[in-house]
């Protein structure tokens, strides 16, 4: 047998501690342990978080919300008339189970139809100086609220509140 | 008489340390995802919209306001609404909305930066919701959060 082979022989024949005391650096199994479930915790919370958002909404109290004299109608041949500081959206439902908007020039009108004026409004310092209060009665579907709250606030109003008028004594019956 | 030399590399036992580590984040990752299931995990069909916000909020209160299955007949008589709400709030549910209100004035009396974010059914009727927005103004809050759900 060569020296060289003696050689490798010998190399051969260390065992694994051996080896691994001839690691250099710091031992990073630890560290990867950790990151992977943190990865895991991150993947977990954002499929709670992630597909949800919120809409914004003022509370407004009962003596604020129910306006005592309706706000003027603006006029339609003044092309210089300002918008008006509040607009108030009062919602409804027919006898039908259809819900009503009325606000500003329209009364009782579908909800679909008001939600297409809405979207049609120009974006710019009027709509995001606006504030709209959102009055619902009791039989209004909260999804309708919603929607017309997303409505405003895709056109850039972004100070709605929702009055709280409308008394409802049937909670946790 | 010559003493032999122990082994440097003799077995010293298990290394607990990346047990203890792993065991450690396992138990922190189940007590935030059990929090945040309780908070937001109940069965709430929440309403959907196209436009929103997501920002976080460092202290967050959580209202959930959801339709049980039971009928009231009183409402249904009235023919208002045949459902009933029932209000949870950090995994617990509250008897009336008197509770809530008093829950609520202690909460934003010693948090006045809490956030109150609402997650109501989007098929409960607005008269089933509004009593739960009358306590949060009445508890003082300015505004609540409105959670919707993006559309898929």
């Amino acid at each position: 047998m060569s020296a060289r082979r003696r050689r490798n022989h010998a190399f051969r024949r260390r065992d694994a501690l051996h080896n691994w005391s001839l690691h250099f650096g710091p031992n990073m199994t630890p560290m990867v342990d950790v990151v992977m479930v943190i990865l895991v915790f991150f993947m977990a919370s954002a499929a709670f978080i992630g597909s949800q958002w919120f809409l914004k909404a003022a509370v407004v109290p009962e003596a604020k919300a129910a306006p005592t004299t309706p706000p003027p109608p603006p006029a339609q041949d003044d092309p210089f008339a300002l918008p008006p500081a509040r607009v108030h959206v009062t919602l409804e439902t027919s006898e039908t189970g259809e819900t009503l908007a009325t606000a500003l020039d329209q009364t009782r009108v579908p909800l679909e139809d008001f939600l297409v004026r809405v979207a049609a409004m120009p974006r710019g310092a009027e709509t995001s100086a606006l504030e709209v209060l959102v009055q619902p009665a009791a039989s209004v579907p909260y999804n309708d609220v919603i929607r017309v709250h997303e409505a405003y606030h895709a056109v850039g109003v972004t100070k709605v509140g929702i009055g709280v008028a409308h008394s409802s004594p049937i909670l946790n019956q | 008489m010559r003493l032999r030399r122990s082994n440097p590399h003799a077995f010293e036992g298990i290394n607990a340390t990346p047990l203890i580590d792993v065991v450690m984040c396992l138990i922190i990752f189940f007590l935030l995802v059990g929090k945040l299931a309780l908070d937001r995990g109940a069965q709430i069909r929440l309403p959907e919209s196209r436009s929103g916000e997501t920002d976080t909020a460092p202290d967050l209160l959580i209202i959930n306001v959801f339709r049980t299955a039971a009928i009231d007949p009183v409402a249904a008589q009235a023919g208002s609404s045949s459902f009933v709400a029932r209000v949870m709030v950090e995994g617990k549910q509250l008897a009336s909305t008197g509770e809530l209100e008093t829950f609520l004035a202690l909460r934003l009396a010693e948090r006045p930066r809490t956030q109150i974010q609402l997650r109501a059914d989007r098929e409960l009727p607005f008269g089933l919701v509004e009593p739960v927005l009358r306590a949060c103004a009445r508890a003082g809050a300015k505004s609540a959060r409105l959670a919707a759900e993006k559309p898929s």
